[in-house]
């Protein structure tokens, strides 16, 4: 009994704690898997007293994974709120417009958090639904994993053609009529992508000190600069006016439910195949479900992303007992911390038994959570100083990535920046920046 | 100038100073025994191939022996390294279940630097510091004593150490006593007969007549 309950109160721990990663910019959940991780034999030592009640060492490392894990579910749902509230542009000065930011601006904020958090639910409750399916398709008997691995690299190439050739950005420098604009968008997507990929190379190999001991890989930065910090640096250069929100309860028309459910499908489908491919990110996924479907709606969009992300996270901590492979910072610490015993049967290992509860449990409150909050911020984003905001933004996330890589560190989010605005400047998708990953593993399939 | 043409030249200037940055760090070579003072840091280490497997989604664990100091390297993917090969491995440093490991994210950064058939070991050495190199693929010269049917004794040019050379008489051979050979086998110790033997059994070791 006492097991279940620490369980229940890390859960508890966990949410709370996916609250302020998902609602402070930057900060991310990996962050905290790693600070977890290297306080693991401290956090085992002050909980010692549990085993006065017969708690072992063991179960303490899997409450600190249970905890990681109700962190990152928690965190896909409350990220879902700065990613609608902060960093929209002005839209009439903006060529790239996120969807989110879009219905902020016409004054439904609240909506565009309703629906990615409906979504990102949605696709938890799918994948719990779909979770022998998922086991069976990606392990054993049918391995897909494995084949996949077997032509992972042609699979990337076929996904990197798939994201620059489904382009619909125009650059109308030299035409603005014609299939000249359209032909520019893919040629600077392709661009985009291949700049990244190499400042991806570059970066692999460039030392990181952090000053308070907690290196992070280069990717943190990289990443911050490349999608975090030119949407912020983008809404304070037009200095938008962010109206009245409008906080009505929504509803879904017969068409609109049929719509969004076969988005939280796609998007969930799309999802657990991007957490196999390596390099691909939810942005990748959400151009897979959405070209599979044929539809570019911005509701049915950010109901998508959402799924893709809930869906990533997921099937990662699935994968990790299927494939026994780590696909993000936070699976790869709880490899290191508890047993992993391969999901070989019908029945499931018992560690991985103990994270769906946080999972589950995590989503559930989560939910509610998310939509109370993101009702708050509704309520209030239009009295705010908004400049102000996106600038204490910027400066805490550049502190951010100081303490975790240094000077060094800093230089890389500032060229990520600057990559990371061709796309927002130029008007085409900011997945294209996914050649960071993509096309270092395409060179190590080579 | 506008911000989007601005962007496109400091990106491009951006990568170029983060290039020669990462040619002012490059990774140094390290001892083995000061690897944990590297942690989470770019280094290269060199040192014989001790142990090796292959583990069930394709990366390779190898541990490797320098100045009677080992480590483990943990390879994304599968290399050729064979047990005796002298190698040199570019890795992060990084704590695995209370152990320090080479982190190497592609097989490419894994050198042979020199194929264990190319590194002649006298019998003497082979001899005096038996621990070194039991288990390994080893490369030793030496002349042809007395012959049975599946081993012969391998004595040194001075004749003072000899050592048994288990082979397979249907392909190797046949050969004869005081004939000069290269052979190319693994350095085992024979616990029924409390000896160290060289046994030819893996299709990387051969026997090679001088002069042929």
């Amino acid at each position: 009994m006492l097991d279940l309950l620490l369980i229940l109160l890390f859960v508890l721990l966990g949410v709370i704690t996916g609250i302020a990663t998902g609602l402070l910019p930057g900060l991310h959940v990996n962050n905290v898997a790693l600070i977890f991780l290297s306080l693991s034999g401290s956090i085992v030592a002050g909980l010692s007293f549990l085993f006065n009640y017969g708690i072992t060492e063991q179960f303490i490392l899997v409450l600190i994974c249970v905890y990681i894990t109700a962190v990152a579910t928690s965190h896909v749902f409350h990220d879902i709120i700065p990613s609608t509230f902060l960093g929209a542009p002005e839209e009439e000065t903006a060529l790239s417009v996120l969807p989110a930011h879009s219905l902020l601006m016409e004054g439904k904020g609240y909506e565009a958090v309703y629906l990615a958090v409906t979504g990102s639910f949605g696709a938890i409750l799918f994948c719990l639904i779909a979770i022998y399916l998922i086991r069976f398709v990606v392990g054993s008997p049918l391995f897909l994993y494995a084949s996949i691995r077997g032509i992972m690299l042609w699979v990337l190439i076929a996904v990197t053609l798939l994201m620059i050739t489904t382009e619909k950005g125009r650059i109308e420098i030299f035409r603005k009529k014609g299939i000249t604009p359209s032909i520019l968008g893919i040629l600077f997507a392709a661009f985009i992508f291949i700049i990244s990929g190499i400042f991806g190379l570059v970066i692999f190999n460039l030392p990181l000190d952090s000053p308070i001991g907690l290196s992070s890989p280069a990717l943190f930065p990289a990443l911050a600069g490349m999608f975090g910090t030119p949407t912020l640096l983008t809404s304070l250069f037009t200095n938008p006016k962010i109206p009245l929100q409008v906080i009505e309860k929504i509803r879904f028309d017969k068409k609109a439910k049929k719509s969004s459910l076969l988005s939280v499908i796609t998007g969930s489908i799309a999802g657990v195949l991007v957490s196999i491919i390596p390099g691909t990110s939810s942005s990748t996924g959400t151009i897979i479900a959405m070209t599979v479907r044929g539809e570019s709606d911005k509701k049915q969009t950010i109901i998508t992303l959402a799924a893709v992300n809930a869906a990533c996270a997921f099937s990662v901590t699935i994968f990790l007992f299927v494939i026994l492979r780590a696909r993000s910072g936070a699976t790869i610490a709880i490899g290191e911390l508890m047993a992993l015993e391969e999901w070989a049967d019908i029945m499931m290992p018992t560690n991985l038994t103990y994270l769906l509860i946080a999972m589950l449990l995590g989503a559930m409150l989560s939910y509610f959570l998310s939509l109370k909050i993101g009702k708050i911020f509704a309520k209030h984003v239009s009295n705010l100083p908004y400049s102000l905001i996106v600038k204490i933004t910027l400066t805490f996330v550049t502190i951010l990535v100081f303490l975790f890589t240094g000077l060094m560190g800093l230089v890389i989010m500032l060229v990520a920046t600057f990559i990371g605005l061709l796309p927002v400047q130029w008007g085409v998708r900011r997945s294209h920046c996914m050649g960071i990953l993509m096309i270092p593993i395409i060179l190590y399939f080579l | 100038m506008q911000l989007k043409y601005l962007s496109i030249i400091f990106s491009i200037a951006g990568i170029l100073l983060l290039y020669f940055l990462s040619t002012l760090s490059q990774p140094t070579i390290i001892d083995l025994n000061e690897i944990q003072k590297y942690e989470g840091k770019q280094v290269i280490v060199e040192g014989i191939v001790t142990e090796s497997y292959t583990t069930k989604y394709e990366s390779q664990i190898i541990t490797i022996e320098n100045n009677n100091f080992s480590t483990k390297i943990f390879v994304e993917g599968e290399t050729d390294i064979d047990y005796g090969d002298k190698i040199q491995a570019t890795g992060e440093v990084q704590a695995y279940k209370g152990e320090w490991e080479v982190v190497v994210n592609n097989k490419r950064f894994v050198k042979i630097l020199q194929k264990w058939q190319n590194i002649t070991i006298p019998l003497k050495q082979l001899a005096e510091t038996p621990e070194k190199y039991e288990d390994l693929n080893v490369n030793v010269t030496g002349f042809v004593d007395t012959i049975f049917d599946t081993y012969f004794y391998l004595y040194d040019s001075e004749e003072e150490y000899s050592i048994i050379v288990v082979y397979n008489p249907f392909t190797q051979g046949p050969f004869t006593a005081g004939q000069k050979l290269y052979v190319n086998a693994k350095f085992v110790f024979d616990s029924e007969n409390f000896r160290y033997k060289l046994e030819t059994g893996d299709d990387a070791h051969n026997i090679f007549v001088a002069g042929d």
